[in-house]
């Protein structure tokens, strides 16, 4: 029964992770783990998170709410964050208890750091395809917020870089996460 | 490869009608975008993109850019809903057969024919692409139904050539049948093979023959 028992879990593991080995079912736990934490730790993917757990689709959500489906849309991508009385609106229509609704008002004030930590993410390289790269970044430019674009040159002219593309162009040549990290540490302490 | 791809889309309708049992009986169009961000696991925003093109796949960031302007680009009679969701479905084809290709890039989606391809490869996955979002919108089975298309078929068995006008208006009543764009279900036709396309016509249209 035992032995059984062990030949199920086993059949399972190769099921689930392809591999037996225990080691290697630790690790792609702890990164699917990690991604997960790191997914659900912006306003969007808090979002998306519950809209998942309440099987919910995004057309469903943005009709409780009030809003368009490309709205939520860009709500849980995190290209655009919702003003407060979005959220307030979100909170009714999505019938948000008080602990969700101080989570989202959390997540919101830690969104201009999501976002430049986000577009820091951005290589340029892969859109560069048929002269793309140029208009996308402008894009990208447009959708922050004015007062971290204004943050962001002032901190550009500080090392020498005058136009928007070649700031676009420096922190999207970050090389790891903790340069990324520091960088927008840094910008956002211009912004106070 | 129809088999093939036929199978990938019965697996995620699946799993769609897994996770909104309620849904469950809506058109393949009305699901295309949820399978993308519910089950792929990406977000489709609407943006505005260069102009002539539909959509941008980044993979690096797990993100279908649909252009918000599209209505400009879209001849006025194009239903700009159904060339959205064609669009969308197109996406879903690479991110479903490209996967491995172009997970440290993005595929970029034009309007027309007219885009230059920097290699024989690109042009192919934007092909497959374009079959699997006519194979996921419009079941083949289903479409194997209609007697249109029987008709068609049976044109190609006995190779018997039908009319231009035939070919377009079997074109255009299917694409609003099942809900998609008539250029979508005509990339159906050339892909299956069921129809060559000639040069265009002094009406402006294609022309569409019976391929033998």
């Amino acid at each position: 029964m035992k032995e059984m028992h062990k030949d199920l879990e086993r059949a399972v593991d190769r099921a689930v992770f392809k591999t037996e080995e225990p080691e290697k079912i630790k690790r792609l736990f702890t990164r699917s783990f990690d991604a997960w934490e790191r997914e659900t730790a912006t306003l969007g993917g808090y979002l998306r998170d519950i809209r998942l757990l309440r099987g919910l689709t995004a057309e469903e959500c943005a009709q409780r709410v009030g809003v368009s489906r490309a709205r939520w849309q860009s709500w849980e991508a995190d290209r655009e964050t919702p003003t407060e009385t979005d959220l307030c609106s979100l909170c009714r229509g999505m019938e948000f208890g008080e602990r969700k609704r101080e989570e989202l008002f959390n997540l919101k004030a830690r969104a201009p750091r999501n976002r430049l930590l986000a577009i820091s993410r951005l290589r340029p390289e892969l859109l560069a395809a048929r002269g793309v790269a140029k208009l996308e970044s402008s894009l990208e430019w447009k959708k922050l917020p004015g007062e971290v674009q204004k943050a962001l040159m002032a901190w550009g002219k500080q090392i020498g870089l005058s136009s928007f593309a070649e700031v676009m162009e420096f922190f999207t040549s970050l090389p790891d996460e903790e340069a990324r990290e520091a960088w927008v540490d840094e910008v956002l302490e211009r912004l106070g | 490869m129809v088999k093939r791809l036929n199978e990938d889309r019965d697996e995620l309708i699946q799993e769609f009608d897994l996770r909104y049992p309620r849904l469950k009986n809506g058109r393949p169009s009305e699901k295309v975008e949820s399978v993308l961000t519910d089950i792929c696991g990406f977000h489709v925003v609407d943006e505005p993109l260069v102009p002539g093109q539909l959509a941008v796949c980044d993979f690096s960031s797990r993100t279908v850019i649909v252009n918000s302007d599209m209505e400009q680009l879209a001849h006025h009679k194009t239903n700009v809903e159904l060339l959205r969701l064609s669009t969308l479905a197109h996406e879903l084809g690479h991110i479903r057969l490209h996967w491995e290709e172009m997970a440290s890039g993005c595929s970029l989606h034009y309007l027309g024919d007219t885009g230059q391809f920097a290699d024989s490869r690109s042009y192919q996955k934007e092909r497959e692409a374009d079959l699997y979002a006519g194979l996921f919108l419009v079941p083949l089975r289903e479409l194997l139904e209609q007697r249109g298309v029987q008709n068609l078929l049976r044109s190609k068995i006995d190779k018997k050539q039908m009319s231009v006008g035939t070919l377009w208006n079997l074109v255009y009543r299917e694409a609003s049948r099942f809900k998609v764009s008539p250029t979508l279900m005509k990339r159906y036709f050339l892909e299956m093979r069921w129809v060559r396309q000639g040069p265009t016509r002094k009406s402006g249209l294609r022309e569409l023959r019976v391929r033998f």
